[in-house]
């Protein structure tokens, strides 16, 4: 009897396992896991540990589920959300074993929460990769050296930019970068003659939203309607912010000197 | 194939990659991950480089350079144990229409309508491109890696 006990938890444990269960697809939802793998993870979880009649919805935004016989119900918000995929592939790495019998309960909350923690890479290796991103993407899409030169200035000083006002809120931050990523771009292509236009958007890729948007079609082709709508129109509103952003410095750039530059 | 052709392939896959590598490190990859990530990213580039010099749209070429891409993407996430997560969403970096989806909204607030109208549409088939690219590769069938299944505790 005591052996059926450990496979069916429940009472205490069991409503521990579903707070493990949601903290764990919620680091999956605000890390930029797909909907879909949040909600598959969610519920192989579910089943290795058995927790019965594990029943769950996710959204872009948010998590709802029940067990039992929804004698256990959580929601959970996910207002905000950035992209670090390692914390993603932890999590994966977590579920596996749990699935394999490696870890018990305590283990795997352990885990969890050292997944939670996996830091950003630090403030040099962002403003690095940052410029040097930047100034490829700006000679793929046919910029000169010099323009990827102008285009990794901005690159690195946005992400130092970002890095500094990182609680602000996000389409505010989108918005005076990408002004930021003009401004720069406009200087330093004046020093060095360059045309402005392949450096602004090969910077401006660090801010543009084409994963999400492409994301966002992938959720409507495996029919996450609602959580494809989230997302196009979150695209679509830091789309509009960028081109605020960008328009208003070339705009007083043309007022100020007389010269159109895009 | 002329030898600057050639060359012009090579230095867009070189920086293809280098451009997938650095946004997977801000989108914080794991490290053993780091060259896959610029594989994937590079290939599906070279894929859609490759597509566009042959004189196919950018549309179906986007749609040509998610077949490889998805699959390498697949095939690192068996070999590293990592989720399809990490290598898709860097490596479709370089094809994803970040610029168009800008311009779009440049043009909107320029009331230049003709143009939005253009890139918006363009913007459009090429995030539907990929995303159909993406999800058909991903459907298909592929040998399971060989694990021991799940053992029940007795």
């Amino acid at each position: 009897m005591a052996e059926k006990i450990r496979l069916y938890p429940d009472g205490e444990e069991r409503r521990r396992i579903m707070d493990f269960i949601m903290a764990a697809g919620q680091t999956l939802l605000e890390n930029g896991a797909e909907v879909f793998r949040a909600e598959q993870t969610m519920q192989i979880m579910a089943n290795s540990l058995h927790l019965r009649e594990f029943h769950v919805y996710v959204l872009t935004n948010g998590i709802f589920a029940s067990a039992g016989t929804a004698e256990i119900s959580e929601v959970r918000n996910v207002p905000e959300r950035t992209i670090h995929l390692g914390r993603v592939a932890a999590v994966n790495e977590l579920s596996r074993e749990i699935a394999a019998g490696q870890v018990d309960l305590e283990q795997a909350e352990q885990q969890l929460v050292a997944a939670q923690r996996i830091p950003f890479p630090g403030l040099p290796a962002q403003i690095l990769s940052g410029a040097v991103g930047s100034a490829a993407f700006a000679m793929m899409f046919g910029g000169s050296l010099l323009e990827a030169v102008a285009a990794a200035a901005a690159g690195g000083t946005v992400n130092l930019y970002l890095w500094l006002c990182s609680r602000l809120p996000a389409l505010f931050q989108k918005l005076t970068g990408a002004a930021l990523i003009t401004l720069v771009c406009i200087l330093v292509c004046g020093l060095l003659g360059a045309s402005v236009n392949h450096a602004v958007i090969g910077a401006l890729m660090i801010l543009t939203p084409g994963v999400a948007f492409t994301m966002s079609i992938r959720d409507f082709v495996k029919g996450d309607y609602l959580s494809g709508t989230i997302r196009l129109i979150d695209a679509v509103l830091v789309a509009a912010c960028l081109a605020c952003g960008t328009g208003l410095v070339l705009r007083a750039h043309t007022l100020l000197t007389g010269v159109t530059v895009a | 194939m002329t030898g600057t052709q050639l060359f012009d392939l090579l230095r867009q896959f070189l920086l293809g990659g280098i451009g997938t590598l650095c946004f997977g490190i801000l989108f914080g990859i794991p490290r053993k991950c780091y060259l896959a990530c610029a594989a994937t990213g590079a290939v599906g580039w070279l894929t859609y480089e490759l597509a566009v010099m042959m004189g196919i749209g950018a549309v179906t070429a986007n749609l040509l350079a998610a077949i490889p891409l998805t699959l390498l993407a697949r095939i690192f996430a068996v070999t590293l144990k990592a989720p399809v997560t990490v290598f898709l969403l860097c490596g479709i970096f370089p094809l994803v229409p970040g610029a168009g989806i800008y311009y779009t909204a440049y043009y909107f607030i320029q009331n230049d309508n003709l143009q939005m109208a253009a890139s918006a549409a363009d913007t459009v088939k090429i995030a539907a491109a990929l995303a159909i690219g993406i999800s058909v590769m991903l459907g298909l069938p592929f040998p399971k890696p060989r694990h021991a299944p799940p053992e029940k505790k007795k």
